[in-house]
């Protein structure tokens, strides 16, 4: 009886010293944490390594790796929190807490495995699918992010805010361009719509997205982050960049962006070059109305000097003036990232003086309507867009000219492998035209500051800046492929200065002819030329510097052109 | 009778105001008042409000002075700077720092006048002294991320700027990671100005955005499109523990030497992505509106002379709360 008794007591006793010395190891860990908190990593290390050798946990594994990381030994904190998946395969926080650790030594591939492996084990893990998700989206990535968190049916948003403001807090033209709703889940093709009628309204030189977990599960704040455009002043730093801009386009510029709030941009440009002299201005509103609406009402003066006896059928054809005013009025909608319609009206005053020929010479008024439309098609690894614009001009319409036109293109990007860093890039164009052209109406293949049909190996101008020894045509058909390979990419911190850009090297490829039927130029030929050159790369636009030349005549491009990303 | 004693009388009274013409004596008299802005609070970090003069002694350079002027400051207006970093690194925490600031401007004195004041590469008066909090919103609706962090040249301009406050009372709140880039002032300049100014600065130190709670998980900050593309960094073991510049990017040392020289406060602003809202910058914020209205105002004339060095000020009170006051003031003879 009584040594039952005792056997009963010492069982008891066994048990409490079981329980208190678990609550013990519990405790430890506990210090050990309440340590890492203070700071005191090294105090930390030494409870969570007792603790190790006498009662391994989990925990214990965890929160030591976890000290060696804070303590900057990444490879005992790697050993530690290895070891611990090894032993405890069923618990995905040490794949979370080793993505970051390699998050923190910028090995980004390392830490999307190691989140995989985590989702693996467990397939519901919030923590591992917000890091995986957080982490395409800061690369910007957000097709990927949104599939990530789309896993758990997100992420469905609580509240929209702009650069941490609550929304209705920000500039209107946000309000305006957002295309995801509260309660709802944020899909890609949303982000990607508010992005593009962002980047639209021209204020914004980037629009990023974050999004942010809230207390609720499930639930997330999603954060548009906007960098706005500085406006043009008589600062050190403006003046560099204008004396940049005039030594790069011997062109004067003065923008003003969102005039007193009202999201009203007047973009105004001058160049002054004896031979080519050119004057535009831009007017650029938001509409606040759904679809991304904007209206652009632009002006043009120019002043030119054309020489086109090198490429006209008839080489004594002397050099002679241009000058024409137009106003254009267009009204473009953004419906969907994908499409953009726009459609305006144009008025041109045309004057030409010297000895032409009577079919480019005495067309003085054109009055003509403009439709322009763009598809992406494909907007996955390959992306590739169409697009469409035609013109109407009746004399019932304010001209003295009945002719029509239009140009058909199609765009398309491949990237090539990703080590490679490089995309392939093609454009197939074409262009025709009816009844009779204004002289400014022809097609021009060639490269200037704005080309619209590039052909890199011709210039625009002569030495003496003397419009136009590019070949001329009624109608066209072009091939341009370009090869490019980032070198640098100086996304970090936009601000409204400097624009977020990409720096890449370029070879290109191009081939083209022109058609005439009204017989003033020469007649066709397969034009090919090829080069290279460097690019730079903001959100909207494309800055390039290029060394190209012609394979089948003598005539070379050295410059810079502009062009309009898609 | 009358008439000659009031005649000998003025005589004597013009000969000897004549005499004190002639030779003058000088008597100098120090008029320097000195304020300092005592902040008091007990062991839990509650702030004390209910103390009398009796309750503070106060030394200047080791030797007690008779308080000669003393408030508390619940209902005393004060004038206020808030200086904003906007440089790149800001990027991420501006909307954060600017939310917390709108909310913290509608809770203070109806009557305290607040100028804003940012700094990137160079310092812009984004809204002055006013006591209209619209025009203040609107300010800080209007700020934008430039390059540049002038730090110094800001808080320079910025206690330049306080002067023209309406109120005696008069402080800064400065929001920067405080690693300055291209000013022209340096941090003895600046340090100089805030020790002969009777300024509070508070430092609110913004760090970069870390993901999650460090406490709970391996630090790290998200990837960049550049910085994903530059592969992995040099490992190299280090010893633990918070250095003068903390891992995350802030120099909390020059923070804390300016709140330190005057009577204020130096704050980490944290922030994780995992971060729900704007909690911790309004904890603060609340913090320091609070203690702008807890804290007494003691004013004395210096026994001895300025001999245009710096003096240390030291103000002790009931042995269960702590003081926090200035450190000194620099002479100016």
């Amino acid at each position: 009886m009584n040594s039952n008794c005792s056997r009963r007591r010492a069982g008891h006793l066994f048990i409490l010293l079981l329980v208190v010395s678990v609550c013990s190891l519990y405790a430890q860990v506990d210090d050990a944490r309440e340590a890492i908190r203070n700071g005191n990593y090294e105090h930390a290390i030494s409870l969570l390594t007792a603790t190790l050798e006498r009662e391994p946990s989990a925990d214990a594994f965890l929160y030591l790796g976890i000290a060696y990381a804070h303590s900057k030994n990444h490879e005992r904190a790697e050993a530690t929190l290895q070891e611990g998946g090894a032993k405890y395969p069923e618990d995905p926080r040490f794949h979370n807490e080793l993505a970051g650790l390699y998050l923190s030594q910028n090995e980004v591939e390392k830490a999307r495995m190691s989140l995989n492996d985590a989702l693996r084990i467990g397939p519901d893990n919030v923590y591992a699918i917000d890091l995986l998700a957080n982490i395409e989206l800061a690369l910007r990535n957000e097709r990927a992010a949104l599939q990530t968190w789309s896993r758990k049916g997100g992420p469905m948003i609580s509240r929209i805010m702009n650069d941490g403001r609550f929304l209705e807090d920000s500039h209107w033209t946000i309000r305006r361009a957002v295309a995801f709703e509260t309660d709802k889940t944020l899909r890609y093709r949303q982000w990607r719509t508010t992005e593009r009628r962002l980047l639209e309204f021209g204020l914004y030189n980037d629009a990023r997205l974050e999004i942010r977990p809230t207390p609720t599960s499930g639930q997330y704040h999603a954060n548009i982050m906007t960098a706005f455009r500085k406006n043009t002043q008589l600062t050190p730093n403006d003046l560099v960049t204008q004396l940049l801009s005039w030594s790069l386009t011997r062109t004067f510029r003065l923008n003003r962006w969102d005039i007193g709030g009202s999201g009203l941009t007047v973009n105004g440009s001058f160049r002054p070059s004896s031979g080519r002299r050119r004057g535009e201005l831009r007017i650029l509103a938001p509409v606040p109305m759904a679809a991304g609406l904007v209206v652009e009402a632009s002006g043009l003066w120019r002043a030119e000097r054309w020489n086109v006896s090198e490429i006209a059928m008839d080489p004594s054809i002397a050099p002679f003036r241009f000058t024409s005013t137009g106003w254009r009025l267009m009204l473009k909608a953004i419906p969907d990232y994908r499409v953009e319609i726009a459609g305006g009206f144009e008025f041109t005053k045309r004057r030409t003086s010297g000895d032409l020929p009577e079919s480019l010479a005495n067309r003085s008024n054109s009055g003509k309507l403009l439709l322009e439309a763009s598809v992406l098609l494909t907007d996955r690894i390959h992306q590739s867009r169409i697009r469409a614009q035609t013109f109407v001009a009746r004399k019932s319409i304010l001209g003295d000219l009945n002719y029509s036109g239009g140009t058909l293109e199609l765009n398309n990007r491949i990237p090539l492998p990703k080590a490679t860093r490089s995309t392939i890039e093609s454009t197939i164009k074409g262009g025709t035209t009816r009844g009779p052209i204004p002289l400014d109406e022809y097609f021009v293949l060639g490269a200037d500051l704005h080309s619209s049909n590039l052909m890199r190996g011709y210039t625009a101008f002569d030495k003496k800046h003397r419009y136009n020894t590019t070949p001329m045509g009624t109608h066209f058909l072009l091939v341009n492929t370009t090869v490019d390979r980032e070198l640098r990419d100086l996304r970090e911190n936009p601000s409204s200065f400097f624009p977020p850009l990409i720096v890449k090297a370029e070879a290109f490829l191009d081939g083209g002819k022109v058609f005439d039927r009204t017989g003033i130029f020469r007649k066709p030929e397969l034009l090919v030329s090829a080069g290279a050159g460097l690019r730079f790369e903001t959100r909207q636009h494309a800055l390039h510097f290029v060394l190209g030349r012609s394979l089948r005549h003598n005539a070379s491009f050295t410059g810079v052109y502009i062009e309009k990303r898609w | 009778m009358r008439r000659l004693l009031f005649t000998i009388v003025s005589v004597i009274a013009t000969l000897g105001w004549m005499r004190a013409a002639q030779n003058p004596q000088t008597l100098r008299v120090d008029v320097r008042l000195v304020n300092v802005v005592a902040t008091v609070a007990d062991s839990k970090g509650t702030f004390v409000s209910s103390l009398t003069a009796d309750d503070f002694t106060l030394y200047e350079d080791g030797v007690a002075q008779k308080i000669a002027h003393f408030t508390q400051d619940r209902d005393v207006p004060v004038s206020v700077g808030i200086v904003l970093d906007t440089s790149g690194s800001m990027t991420s925490r501006i909307g954060s720092a600017t939310a917390g600031i709108t909310r913290f401007i509608e809770s203070i004195h109806a009557d305290d006048d607040v100028f804003i004041m940012t700094f990137a590469r160079n310092v812009s008066l984004v809204q002055d002294f006013t006591s209209d909090r619209r025009k203040l919103s609107r300010a800080l609706g209007s700020i934008r991320i430039e390059g540049g962090t002038a730090f110094y040249d800001g808080v320079r301009h910025a206690l330049e700027k306080i002067k023209e406050g309406r109120h005696d009372k008069k402080a800064i709140l400065v929001f920067s990671d405080a690693m300055d880039m291209g000013s022209k002032a340096t941090l003895e300049d600046v340090l100089l100005n805030v020790r002969r100014s009777e300024v509070l600065v508070y430092g609110l130190g913004t760090d970069q955005t870390t993901y999650a709670d460090t406490s709970e998980h391996v630090p790290f900050t998200l990837p960049t499109p550049a910085s994903a593309g530059r592969g992995p960094r040099n490992t190299r073991p280090a010893a633990g523990g918070r250095g003068a510049v903390a891992s995350n990017g802030v120099n909390l040392k020059v923070l804390n030497q300016l709140s330190t020289s005057s009577g204020g406060q130096e704050f980490l602003l944290s922030g994780t992505v995992m971060d729900t809202g704007f909690s911790r910058i309004d904890a603060i914020l609340a913090q320091i509106a609070d203690e702008m209205r807890s804290q007494y105002t003691l004013g004395y004339y210096p026994s001895a002379p300025d001999n245009g060095q710096f003096h240390s000020i030291r103000v002790v009170t009931r042995p269960e709360y702590r003081v926090r006051t200035r450190a000194g003031y620099q002479g100016r003879e």
